[in-house]
């Protein structure tokens, strides 16, 4: 996982369609944008507030799209139903869409800011009258590039009189500020900060580019502290490749491994084609180069990278103008291939890994085992990409992912891209806690290397008791080492939360990424959805849903109040929650998982039946754990643990954290009905149920999994031959007790 | 003599040095370094443990005695001890024990369950919780959770016995290299070696499987699979990372199931590998186990059990008629019967023809399954542990005696039968 990757591009853009019967969906106009942005040391939070107007004749259902670059995050959103303004609040993603349903349809609908796909975000909302003017504000953050020394900020914009405010403050002395889009007004408050105001358009205004310099050496190390009160505090380490060095040319390999699956037809390929051709166009003499194709097969220009020169940029070029649209995608194959490939030799080995598909991620991070020192940057393009894995190849092979939502901006990030890896100014990075309060926590786990243009960031968080921290960067720059240190005081509290929602994205990110490559878990999914609860970050398990009062029914405010009362549990545990693997069970062997500070003196849980366990500190999770069992003979019911928690400052917490051992078989409702061609069943249950399956009692290969429905029901259709079928529906609820029924249906003929 | 049973010799050597008299078969092996009370009897200093009550002599420090249900205790776990009026009473979890002095030994009665500790900071010692005092007039006597009975004083002194059994909860016995080992529930790695049990020193807590190849000594654990071969360094598998659960080796290659996956590792010189996510979609991988034939077998928590044969796989679960989709272990006889145990609906039989029967058995919780080359079956439940004879005609025989009745793995070596339970370890040797 990145720590919210460099925001090379336009940070977001926000549309409104609007459903039209029989016709294509209508782009609402956007007839007022402002965007109110805070520049704290590097970071952006940005206000945007955009009202759409309807210009129908009929009310609409209009669908908000949100197009996130990579490194920025939704950490707020709001919709006003005419003067009154509607809040979003984060929530586990399935309840707040159970409300979200069941107040559908009364009038006036609910918003539910969903992900949806990489980098994107959705937003329905019904119905926006006749000349309704709809106002829909969101807040996300983002962690600016600096290039050598210059910081900047990019967002699109609707037009010419979009208006855009920047409150800028920084730690270092601010140089020059300029526009590239804009005529500015710029109001300094001292050498750290200013308010800057966009005003004429230099071009049709479709974007704001702001960069401003600052004042600070080469290799200057930088480190940013937030605190919660009482809680360990976070760093984020900051370090730019300097804009003065001189450029030292390293030859090396490049290969450039391309996606052309039938995913890719059209602009993407297109795109695609011409960013690679580019890059040929830029390859160096000296340098050697080689392209790989991919689908469900691979070839490749060369059997390995060949040396730069106008054969080659000829040949590669041919090639690439050969290349079109094929099958299905297999990653692991072409890198592989790829892998394979490379010359056994001291050169740096540079893969550039361009797909727009999903693969069986088990066998592409086999396939990338055999890389060696290769590095491996991957670029996920659009939002069908499966970023945990393209992130956790690079991560684990010193390299970078870089997300690009639309196909038009690749070429010009594939030519940043390879002009950032054309020199490479510290390699094998290694950070490390000198004194003082130790770091822990940190992301990403392996370092990549920093090339010019470019600049490596690290999240962590540091263990308490000591008032200051000491912090070592370390590399190799140009064969020689070179390192840096910082020293931070710790503060007691700080207003910065930034630094804290940093650290928490690139866990999320990391339990995400383990989510797709190792499985769903209970505790991988609650640490996700606390997290994402905690920090206000929308996720694959959350969603903000902003709801007016008056449209609730009494079984929606009922379980909003619950889902308030649960938020407000996480945000008063976090970030020292507790959590079991299966919070309802029947007796198994549960792993229970306590977030306390890794040199505590010790963690014991006391558990409700006589067990008594020392919790050990788990330095690949980084939570102190211990499993255990409960005896077969414990009755049903409601149970507590209590752990003590004794820290190295002496303090002692008690936290307990609730379970229940459920053994009860739920009841249940089955609907079969005979087609000519199955039988359609749908299955309701007593208790909710993780999983429905049907089979045949005469040959049980004959199989369905039901889906579940939005209701609370199972369903599914079952293909079966002519004739009577005695089949068996059996439903498992959440701790895997199970009951079932046989029920007999005949197919006509 | 073999190497083997030289080994063997020394373990029962260890086994055995609990009882002051010599008594020859079986044995029980337990850990007695969590302490959970401590009371005092004129010469003698009471120590209740989890692995079972001692008795220690006040004026040598030596231990004279370890009680455990060899003794008439009901669970080797003693969660408090006293001495009233000469009486002593030891206290588990749903029984009071009183010491018959006449037969050195216990005699229970059930008792309403034991109140469970509540939360208590007792500072440390020696770098362990504190879990009990006990002061007799100027001698100070210090329990701790997790590193035995101290004696304080300039130096401290360490009173329990060393070269005990590692943890009470032993899930895996398998030999290695002429040695046993033990997998632990969540103490690492124990090896029997020198007359004494020895704690390896390893980077995995959780152990969940073991499996011995000429390429070493495999472990899956739930920090991923290691492998030793000089059985003091571990290297971990660079992609299996996170919890595995079972590990077969046919001969050439290494099978191991993580969660939600089938892998086929290369060790021996077998075929390339091969992974197979989620099979059958399960993402609950409890168990391994490989047939003669090849055929594949996965215990799981949610499709019962899994039947991989080559591309085919095959679900035997609730839906498909066995009682439950909650399999725990699963063991293949020579003959291709797969059986299966259950977390709560017993142990079921699967012919390679897909027809399958339940197996009666005194209990229905199923932990571990194992089968002989002789067509047997032994079985560890919640309720001890069991031989089925090959024939199925018989009723099974219950083995023991046990230091506790969950039973988690039974295993034959050598003739000599071990017992792993919940705790401690019980070995029978052969007649």
């Amino acid at each position: 996982m990145a720590v919210a990757g460099a925001a090379n591009g336009a940070a977001a853009q926000g549309t409104l369609t609007a459903s039209v019967e029989g016709g294509d969906p209508l782009r609402l106009p956007i007839v007022d944008e402002r965007l109110e942005v805070r520049i704290d040391r590097q970071h952006a939070t940005t206000l945007l507030r955009q009202s759409f107007q309807n210009e129908q004749g009929e009310p609409v259902e209009g669908l908000y799209r949100l197009a996130l670059d990579e490194g920025s995050r939704v950490s707020g959103f709001a919709y006003y139903d005419g003067a009154t303004r509607i809040v979003g609040e984060v929530f586990e993603r399935d309840e707040a869409r159970e409300v979200y349903e069941d107040v559908t349809g009364l009038g006036r609908d609910p918003g539910l800011l969903e992900q949806d796909g990489e980098g994107a975000f959705t937003f329905r909302v019904f119905p926006i009258a006749p000349g309704e003017p709809k106002r829909v504000e969101v807040t996300f953050g983002q962690l600016l590039a600096q290039r050598g020394r210059t910081v900047e900020y990019r967002v699109p914009l609707s037009g010419a009189r979009s208006a855009l405010r920047i409150d800028l403050r920084e730690d270092r002395p601010i140089g020059a500020i300029r526009s590239s889009s804009h005529e500015l007004h710029v109001e300094r408050r001292g050498d750290r900060a200013a308010t800057i105001e966009l005003r004429a358009p230099k071009g049709d205004g479709r974007e704001a580019v702001i960069a401003y310099e600052v004042s600070e050496p080469d290799f200057a190390l930088h480190a940013r502290v937030h605190r919660d009160p009482g809680q360990d505090p976070y760093v984020v380490l900051s370090m730019a490749a300097p804009a003065s060095d001189d450029e030292a040319h390293v030859a090396k390999d490049v290969t450039l491994v391309l996606d052309r699956s039938g995913s890719m037809s059209g602009e993407p390929l297109a795109q695609a084609k011409r960013a690679a051709h580019d890059l040929v166009t830029r390859a160096r003499e000296g340098d050697r180069l080689n392209i790989v194709i991919f689908d469900d097969g691979v070839e490749s220009l060369y059997p390995a990278p060949r040396a730069v020169n106008a054969r080659l940029r000829a040949e590669a070029h041919a090639y690439l103008d050969r290349v079109q649209e094929g099958g299905g995608t297999d990653i692991a194959g072409a890198i592989e291939h790829a892998v394979a490939a490379q010359h056994r030799d001291a050169r740096p080995h540079l893969i550039l890994f361009l797909t727009d598909g999903q693969s069986d991620p088990t066998a592409a991070l086999a396939a990338a085992e055999g890389a060696g020192n290769a590095r491996l940057y991957t670029i996920g393009l659009g939002p069908g990409v499966t970023r945990p894995l393209l992130s956790r190849l690079a991560s684990a092979h010193r390299g970078t992912f870089t997300f690009i939502p639309n196909a038009d901006a690749l070429t010009d990030r594939m030519a940043r891209l390879y002009d950032q890896l054309a020199e490479p100014v510290l390699v094998d990075l290694e950070v490390e806690g000198v004194s003082g309060a130790r770091p822990y926590g940190r992301y990403p786990r392996t370092l990549p290397d920093l090339f010019r243009h470019d600049e490596t960031r690290i999240a962590m968080r540091l263990l308490p008791g000591a008032d200051r921290a000491t912090v070592r960067l370390r590399g190799t720059h140009r064969g020689q080492p070179l390192e840096r240190t910082v020293t931070v005081d710790v503060p007691s509290a700080s207003d910065a939360p930034w630094i804290g929602r940093t650290w928490a994205a690139a866990r999320i990110d990391e339990l995400l990424e383990d989510i797709a490559l190792h499985g769903e878990t209970d505790e991988r999914k609650d640490e996700v959805v606390e997290l994402a609860i905690a920090y206000s970050i929308v996720t694959p398990y959350t969603s903000f849903l902003a709801i007016p009062e008056s449209e609730l029914t009494d079984t929606a405010r009922e379980s909003l109040a619950r889902m308030r009362e649960e938020r407000q549990r996480i945000l008063a545990a976090n970030p020292d929650a507790l959590a079991l693997s299966r919070s309802a069970m029947p007796p198994g062997d549960p792993v229970l998982r306590v977030h306390a500070p890794a040199d505590a003196v010790r963690v014991t849980a006391y558990f409700p039946f006589g067990l008594v366990k020392d919790l050990r500190f788990d330095t690949l999770d980084e939570t102190w754990e211990c499993r255990f069992l409960v005896p077969n003979d414990v009755a049903d019911g409601e149970y507590r643990v209590r752990v003590v928690i004794e820290t190295a400052d002496g303090t002692i917490r008690v936290s307990e954290v609730p379970y229940t051992i459920d053994s009860e078989e739920a009841d249940l409702d089955v609907v079969v009905e005979a087609t000519p061609t199955g039988a359609r069943i749908r299955v309701r249950t007593s208790d909710p149920a993780r999983a429905v399956t049907i089979a045949s009692v005469r040959d049980p290969r004959q199989r369905l999994d039901l889906r579940p429905g939005t209701d609370g029901t199972f369903e599914g259709f079952l293909p079966l031959a002519p004739g009577a079928h005695a089949l068996r529906v059996v439903a498992a609820d959440e701790a895997r007790n199970e009951s079932d029924r046989v029920v007999d249906v005949v197919v006509p003929r | 003599m073999s190497r083997a049973f030289l080994i063997l010799a020394a373990v029962a050597g260890v086994l055995g040095a609990a009882r002051p008299s010599a008594r020859a078969e079986p044995r029980v092996a337990t850990n007695t370094e969590r302490v959970t009370a401590l009371a005092a009897d004129g010469a003698s200093v009471w120590a209740a443990t989890e692995g079972g009550l001692e008795r220690y002599d006040r004026a040598s420090g030596a231990r004279l005695r370890l009680y455990t249900p060899l003794d008439g205790l009901d669970e080797a776990s003693v969660l408090d001890v006293a001495v009233r009026d000469g009486a002593v009473e030891a206290r588990t979890r749903r029984a009071r024990c009183a010491l018959d002095r006449a037969r050195d030994a216990f005699v229970c009665a059930a008792a309403p369950e034991h109140a469970p500790p509540r939360p208590r900071v007792l500072g440390a010692f020696e770098g362990h919780r504190v879990s009990a005092r006990l002061a007799i007039g100027e001698e100070r006597y210090v329990g701790t959770a997790g590193g035995g009975l101290y004696r304080e004083g300039a130096p401290p002194r360490r009173l329990t016995p060393e070269g005990q059994l590692c943890a009470n909860h032993v899930v895996d016995v398998v030999p290695h290299d002429g040695r046993i080992y033990l997998g632990t529930f969540d103490d690492g790695l124990c090896v029997a070696e020198g007359g004494a049990f020895r704690r390896v020193p390893a980077p995995f807590r959780m152990v969940n499987d073991l499996v011995s190849t000429p390429a070493g000594l495999f472990v899956a654990s739930s920090d991923g699979l290691y492998v030793t071969r000089d059985g003091r360094t571990f290297t971990r598998h660079r992609r299996l990372v996170r919890a595995t659960t079972g590990l077969a080796f046919d001969g050439r290659s290494l099978w191991v199931s993580t969660t939600y996956s089938l892998h086929r590792l290369r060790v021996a010189g077998g075929p390339p590998p091969t992974d197979v996510l989620r099979p059958a979609g399960t993402t609950a991988i409890q168990d391994l186990a490989l047939a003669p034939d090849g055929t594949v077998w996965l215990a799981t928590e949610d499709r019962g059990a899994v039947r991989v044969r080559g591309d085919e796989i095959t679900i035997f679960d609730r839906a498909a008629g066995l009682p439950s989709s909650w399999a725990i272990a699963v063991d293949v006889a020579t003959d291709g019967t797969a059986y299966v145990g259950t977390l709560r609906h017993g142990l079921v039989a699967i012919a390679p023809d897909g027809s399958h029967h339940r197996v009666p058995l005194p209990d229905a919780w199923i932990l571990g399954v194992r089968t002989e080359g002789d067509g047997g079956v032994l079985v560890g439940t919640q309720a001890g542990a069991f031989a089925l004879a090959s024939n199925g005609a018989a009723p099974a025989t219950a083995l023991g005696p046990l230091p506790d009745r969950r039973v988690h793995d039974v295993r034959r070596v050598d003739g000599a039968l071990y017992l792993a339970t919940e705790g401690g370890l019980t070995v029978v040797d052969a007649p």
